[in-house]
């Protein structure tokens, strides 16, 4: 783990473009997602239609941008109980709210439900991507996807197959609102067995992994105790490297994770404290680059015993699992998960205060596929710079 | 904390993954005493709650974990003679059962996840299911092959069928043999590795999944058919091994693709060697909760028995089977700890005699304040009482706790008399010393501990030693480990630190069961879909208990841990019709039954007091959950509430009914350990 890779192969999104609303990265939100739109071509917007808050917070902002015409696809991450419990309030609330949005911007608004028959929402997102792929939209030149209320099973299936399929022609971003405040009250009830997400998958199974050298990477999030052990317990790693988020809006957001996951990481686990990740967690291109420099890094020492099997696992903040998503894609890893089958809102705090903190989320845009990485595009040289410059080199 | 090794933490799968020799070591070899010979030869059902072992047992029967007893028996003596007794091992220590442990958590359900259209999804999965029992057994049947003294080096390993059984010729070619009567390994494992790629392309690839390629896929399982008639044969000569199927985690199949297993079972077609095993979550509410009611809800242990099939529970599922499951408690917590004890300890006690070794050092302030509220009780009548266990720091040989404990719990039984005689009006005769010896029984005073441990929470520990250990157990092997796990860490660190001696103190101890216990608590919501529901109940009912045996110490000493509901009360909540007036109904029938099938709760139906009186269900809190209400752990008691009292705990919250009966007579406990 201590040498240098002499030089280190071009990346991706070594020079990756990223815009938020308080600009922290050099670009805006809306300038970032207007750098993409087609006047007169209509988009793609493809977001989840969930009970949480920050759903519409995204589309609110990027609708105005998006050519009339263009087509809203609503994911309804989980079939509702139409009951009147306060996530189908939120749920009803969201989906009134992305009407209104899209009428009054002129978009033509779908809202999917989910597959009736499935019981484990990991696999949402491979049938989604088949029966996406049926419809017109796919070939869409200009795809937003709006993760604020998407699960990581859907976002992660969905990106990698407009990644790896439409390699021309696709302009591909990703947003995100983004609040760990309103993260931390979302609460995850029940765990699914471990198991890899759909496309993010070269093992076949956690069981068929034991021979290899086992390296776990799990994102930290609260509240994941439960599913952390559940994938310990089926993976066995020989080697763990935990993720926080540091920087992170709270810089004590790490320390508290840490805290809270003591016991569980140096007590059971025995993890040294240098193992230790440290990814910004506000720019996932951050985490991006530091799964495949240690993913590179584990390859190269573990080469006389075989290839090691990295496997990271997301309980932690959208944003970083999106950065997981794109170090997965690249550095071809399997993405583990041990997802809850229910997820509510905490009693600990009121609705008011809730919808309030959604519309205080940071909002983020990443552009992933298209101009800014297309060499002969005229204007490629100048973004590159521009994101090096902010944001300098691994 | 220490950062040595616990053996407590290592968990049963972390075993699975090549420590056979780790595994075997540890394995209470007291589990096998509910297997017999018969049962390798017939499906089997085992049922239970999480923890009890049920893989574990599977997993010691299978071929890579026997071999390893096979091959060092002096290392697992007292595992191969039970091995022994059960018939897996001959008289001379060979193995004549070849078993494949396959688990059904993986993939299988997933199948109904990807909008595949029925009768595909039925086809993938009864092949999938195929492929993994069929390859399971060819592994098997290798690493048997190194165990059996008169099988030459590498054989060739296939499965052969009787002459005559053009059913099973057929089965053979579907599976791509090139022989009428038998399928070599090879060709096994290529044919499964076909099916493999096919499901993991319609879970896991992105792009489109061609259905066509399912199409010539036979509706029925192969795998079953096969191995009912099939026998091992290595380099063409039979092996005479009883080949035995260990199927794991049937819960996590959908009941549709559990249906098609159990069915196999219920229509009689699987009569040799097929084990199941599933956790009672399986059962619908109705089922889980209604099971003893003698009503036309499917009954569905007798039924199986009825189909030759034996369901065993691996649980203490009955008061008989109490103390040998504890003698397979106290087996585990010796084994886990034994050798860390001797590596990093320097001891050469046991864990659980640890336990026991220290006492809590300092009662003097507790016990003084205790007989000063013994002097200020102002009634004649137990001018004696008072007398005589005041003067025991004087002239008994008590200890410290033993003196405090019967002040403590003197002081309970003069106000449950002052309470009775003031009810009976009866202004009564003094009573006699004799009187209060034979009432200070274990239970009042273990009654009079917890009383303590409310009263002075800072200065007397409750929970501890090696009985309120195996208690914390609540019967389960996975909580045993659980709390285990914490305590070892606490003599690991006595021993680090270089301590007189590693056994942890009484307050220690109660300090870790209490952080445990939390931490139980804690864990409800992220294990449970509905966890809260559970925690609402479980909240309700701790608090219900807590509030009674604060009230009435003594009544039910050593205190009460649960509620019961009638017979009559839990047909109205299991019957849909008479559920849906009861507020509060629904969420009571989930609650209770994800408790109960998750061990948060005990199930256990009284034992009938009388030929009139109603037959009641009591559900026990869970003990490693006791601690957060301060609730006794030993020889539970329980009172009965009424439906619609239980019933509006989900709807407020607590216990908080006003309407208490009058006090019944003591019940029963039901756990007599």
């Amino acid at each position: 783990m201590t040498d240098t890779p002499a030089a280190a192969p071009h990346r991706r999104w070594d020079d990756h473009v990223l815009g938020r609303s308080d600009q922290r990265y050099g670009f805006g939100f809306e300038e970032i997602l207007k750098a993409a739109v087609r006047p007169g071509t209509p988009s793609l917007y493809v977001m989840g239609l969930g009970f949480d808050p920050r759903a519409t917070v995204a589309f609110e902002t990027a609708a105005p941008l998006l050519p009339p015409g263009s087509r809203v696809l609503a994911i309804v991450p989980k079939a509702t109980s139409g009951g009147a419990s306060r996530e189908s309030a939120f749920q009803k609330s969201n989906e009134a709210r992305a009407r209104e949005i899209a009428a009054s911007c002129s978009l033509e608004l779908e809202i999917i439900q989910p597959n009736p028959e499935a019981k484990d929402t990991r696999f949402h997102g491979v049938w989604l991507v088949r029966k996406l792929r049926e419809q017109r939209e796919w070939l869409t030149p200009h795809v937003v996807v709006d993760i604020s209320s998407l699960p990581s099973a859907i976002f992660f299936a969905l990106i990698r197959a407009w990644l790896v399929e439409r390699t021309t022609d696709l302009q591909l971003q990703v947003v995100a609102a983004e609040s760990h405040h309103l993260d931390d009250l979302i609460l995850d009830s029940g765990t699914l067995a471990p198991q890899f997400l759909p496309g993010f998958n070269k093992h076949g199974s956690l069981q068929e992994l034991q021979p290899g050298t086992r390296i776990w990477l799990p994102v930290l999030g609260k509240g994941r105790l439960a599913q952390m052990e559940a994938i310990w317990t089926a993976f066995t790693p020989h080697d763990i490297c935990p993720v926080v988020p540091f920087p992170a809006p709270d810089p004590r957001r790490g320390d508290s994770l840490v805290a809270e996951y003591g016991e569980f990481l140096f007590e059971t686990l025995n993890v040294d404290a240098q193992k230790f990740i440290y990814a910004d967690g506000s720019n996932p291109f951050d985490l991006y680059k530091v799964l495949m420099t240690i993913s590179d890094r584990y390859k190269r020492a573990l080469r006389p015993l075989g290839q090691p099997v990295i496997v990271p696992s997301t309980h932690g903040s959208k944003l970083l699992s999106l950065g997981v998503l794109l170090g997965a894609f690249e550095a071809d890893l399997s993405v583990v998960n041990a997802g809850a089958p229910v997820s509510t809102l905490s009693d600990g705090a009121d609705d008011e205060s809730i919808r309030a903190l959604a519309s205080e989320s940071q909002q983020t845009c990443l552009w992933l596929a298209g101009e800014p990485y297309d060499k002969s595009h005229p204007d490629a040289a100048r973004t590159e710079g521009h994101a090096d410059a902010e944001h300098g080199s691994d | 904390m220490t950062s040595l090794p616990n053996s407590f933490r290592i968990r049963a799968a972390e075993f699975n993954r090549g420590r056979t020799s780790a595994f075997c070591n540890n394995f209470a070899a007291e589990v096998l005493d509910s297997i017999q010979s018969r049962h390798f030869d017939m499906p089997v059902v085992l049922r239970s709650v999480p923890g009890t072992g049920k893989t574990s047992l599977m997993q010691i029967l299978s071929a890579h974990w026997l071999v390893e007893v096979v091959r060092r028996p002096n290392d697992y003596e007292a595992l191969a003679q039970h091995l022994t007794d059960i018939g897996v091992l001959d008289t001379v220590g060979s193995p004549t059962v070849s078993g494949a442990l396959v688990n059904l958590e993986r993939d299988f359900s997933s199948i109904l996840d990807i909008g595949a259209p029925d009768e595909a999804a039925e086809r993938i999965f009864k092949r999938l299911v195929d492929a993994r029992v069929l390859a399971a057994h060819v592994e098997s049947a290798r690493v048997m092959a190194t165990a059996l003294n008169d099988v030459g080096p590498d054989p060739e390993v296939s499965f052969a069928i009787p002459e005559g059984r053009p059913d099973l010729t057929a089965v053979l070619r579907e599976m791509h043999s090139d022989d009428d009567a038998r399928i070599t390994s090879s060709e096994v494992l290529e044919w499964a590795l076909g099916i493999e790629t096919v499901v993991r392309s319609l879970l896991f690839d992105l792009s489109p999944f061609d259905w066509d390629a399912t199409a010539n896929y036979t509706n029925d399982f192969l795998s079953f058919r096969l191995l009912e008639s099939a026998s091992i044969h290595y380099d063409g000569v039979d092996s005479g091994l009883r080949v035995v199927t260990f199927l794991d985690d049937l819960h996590r199949l959908r009941p549709t693709q559990r249906r098609q297993i159990m069915g196999l079972i219920e229509s009689r077609a699987l009569t040799r060697g097929v084990w199941i095993a599933e956790r009672v979550e399986v059962l619908n509410p109705e089922q889980l909760l209604g099971e003893d009611l003698g009503t036309s809800l499917p009954a569905r242990a007798n039924a199986e028995r009825g189909r030759d099939v034996e369901v065993i529970d691996l649980g203490a599922g009955s008061p008989a089977a109490y103390s040998a499951y504890e003698r397979m408690l106290r087996s585990v917590a010796r084994k886990r700890a034994a050798t860390d004890l001797h590596n990093f300890a320097d001891t050469s006690t046991e864990f659980l005699q640890l336990l026991d070794e220290q006492e809590h050092p300092d009662w003097s302030s507790v016990e003084a304040d205790v007989l000063k509220r013994l002097a200020e009780v102002d009634d004649a009548r137990f001018d004696d009482w008072i007398r005589h266990i005041s003067a025991d720091a004087l002239v008994t040989g008590k200890s410290d706790r033993e003196r405090v404990t019967d002040a403590r719990a003197t002081i309970s039984l003069i106000e449950a008399e002052q309470r009775k005689q003031q009810a009976e009006l009866f202004l009564g005769m003094p009573l006699a010393v004799e009187e209060l010896d034979r009432r200070l029984g274990s239970t009042v005073r273990e009654a009079a501990q917890v009383a303590l441990g409310r009263e002075y929470p800072k200065q007397v520990p409750v929970y501890y030693g090696q009985r309120d250990f195996l208690l914390l157990a609540n019967h389960n092997v996975s909580q045993l480990l659980r709390v285990g796990a914490d305590l070892f860490d606490v003599v690991l660190t006595g021993a680090a630190t270089a301590r007189k001696s590693p056994a942890p103190t009484p307050r220690e101890q109660h300090r870790t069961v209490k952080a445990s216990s939390d931490r139980l608590w804690r864990e409800i919501p992220a294990r449970l879909e509905e966890g809260r529901n559970v925690q609402t109940l479980l909240t309700a009912a701790g608090k219900f208990a807590a509030r009674m045996n604060e009230d009435r110490p003594t009544s039910y000493a050593p205190g009460i841990s649960g509620f019961a509901l009638t017979m009559r009360d839990l047909k109205q909540l299991i019957d849909p019709a008479t559920r849906a007036v009861v507020p509060g109904g629904e969420e009571l029938l989930r609650a209770l039954a994800d408790a109960v099938a998750n061990d948060y709760l005990t199930k256990l139906e009284d034992a009938p007091r009388g030929a009139r009186a109603e037959r009641r269900v009591v559900f026990y809190i869970n003990r490693l959950l006791c601690p957060i209400w301060n609730l006794p752990l030993g020889k539970g008691g329980y009172r009965t509430r009424s439906l619609h009292e239980v019933a509006s705990w989900m709807k407020n919250g607590s216990a908080s009914s006003t309407t208490d009966e009058p006090d019944e007579p003591l019940d029963e406990g039901l756990f007599n350990d």
